[in-house]
């Protein structure tokens, strides 16, 4: 059938090392007694943005499992604000490919490299570096 | 891709780095040989990983991941506490030009730091440790897995705890559980505690499947608090666990996998490379 993965950079190559916001749509803070640790506020310091080939069917299959808020609100903080809030979504925007195209490009195109991801409890910063966010905890969080 | 071609490709990831392995972990590589057909199985029997989001926990230098991400998966993420084994696994990623499809995270699988919404996750893959070194270690990885509420769970696992597990899965967990094939690997002695040179292990390919009821449970974002207990929502007594189909014996072993002299030694258990 039809592949709804997404297709590698035109450039070709070895694509970007990084935190995508798929990842950060999945992320909570887990330090013991925090409530609220969802969703995590991100400080960028170095951000790549690197186009990928769009795939109507990938992006629709991913919309029902995201928490769309957190991704627009995160896209915008990345400073791409294209994103509708979602009172302003019906069916009919599912549908519509420039609305997908845009969700993509959120999803996927928006790589951190270097920054933090903080918890919106208690402000404690999680290091992003070479792409990969550090979630351990420390003794004392468990 | 076919089975061949995925093992030819995966013999190109690059292991731990010997100097950094660390055996409180109970690292071991995958061998391309069982990750080809752990991935090819769940994909190809099960359609598991194509287009589908596929976590790969305790993923070492990402052997299991890229393979999902080859045979087709949406997305990969893979985690492990190890950051030396992660630095590896983004070169592993690029060399194999899968970079684009793989996110990967630092973080402890007793404490996945993952959102109790609707899951993300479609299939988790992994070759957790055995728990030799940190006991209840395999158990541990099996509930992390559950936990993030997959379709299904590939994993693998020492024979001998084979009954055990079965048990736990069907009366504490609420999940379908059978064992799809019976391995024997051969370990070579890594660490100095290891007193024999090499040794053969029986280890169990297991699958585990969630009911839908389990699935599709949201719950409300007190996400702290749901992270370090079992799933709550998995009770021994719910009326949506149903009682697995009898399980088929399982197949006689392969013809060893890696264990053959010469071959490259498919080690087991640990976080995956």
């Amino acid at each position: 059938g039809e592949r709804s993965r997404p297709e590698p950079p035109p450039s070709g190559g070895s694509g970007v090392l990084s935190m995508r916001l798929l990842t950060h749509n999945m992320l909570v803070c887990n330090i013991k007694g925090v409530t609220n640790g969802y969703p995590f506020r991100i400080e960028v310091d170095e951000l790549e943005v690197q186009e990928s080939e769009f795939n109507a069917e990938f992006i629709q299959n991913m919309l029902p499992k995201l928490e769309y808020d957190v991704l627009r609100v995160a896209a915008e903080s990345l400073g791409y604000g294209e994103l509708p809030p979602s009172d302003q979504i019906d069916e009919a925007t599912k549908q519509d490919e420039d609305f997908l195209r845009k969700v993509h490009h959120a999803l996927m195109d928006m790589h951190v490299l270097e920054g933090r991801l903080v918890c919106p409890e208690t402000g404690r910063p999680f290091g992003i570096k070479g792409g990969i966010p550090n979630m351990l905890l420390h003794e004392d969080e468990v | 891709m076919r089975l061949r071609d995925l093992k030819a490709e995966l013999q190109r990831v690059r292991p731990f780095d010997v100097k950094r392995q660390k055996y409180d972990l109970e690292q071991y590589p995958t061998g391309a040989e069982i990750a080809a057909h752990l991935v090819f199985t769940a994909a190809t029997v099960h359609g598991d990983i194509e287009d589908c989001v596929v976590a790969d926990l305790g993923c070492g230098t990402a052997m299991l991941g890229i393979g999902a991400a080859l045979m087709g998966a949406s997305t990969v993420l893979g985690m492990d506490a190890d950051m030396d084994a992660l630095e590896i696994a983004q070169q592993n990623v690029c060399q194999l030009d899968v970079a684009h499809i793989c996110d990967f995270a630092i973080c402890d699988v007793g404490f996945l730091p993952t959102r109790p919404g609707l899951p993300i996750v479609d299939t988790v893959i992994m070759n957790p440790p055995f728990g030799t070194r940190s006991k209840g270690a395999d158990v541990a990885f099996l509930e992390a897995a559950i936990a993030l509420r997959p379709h299904a769970i590939y994993s693998l696992h020492k024979s001998s705890t084979r009954d055990y597990l079965l048990r736990r899965a069907r009366d504490d967990w609420g999940v379908q559980a059978e064992v799809i094939a019976e391995l024997r690997f051969d370990i070579p002695k890594m660490y100095k505690f290891h007193k024999s040179k090499s040794r053969d292990i029986e280890v169990d390919f297991i699958r585990l499947e969630l009911p839908e009821e389990l699935r599709d449970s949201p719950c409300q974002p007190s996400a702290g608090e749901e992270r370090a207990e079992s799933p709550e929502f998995l009770s021994t007594n719910s009326p949506s666990a149903h009682s697995p189909a009898p399980l088929p014996p399982p197949p006689p072993s392969p013809p060893a996998a890696g264990a053959a002299a010469g071959t490259e030694a498919a080690g087991a258990g640990g976080g995956a490379a």
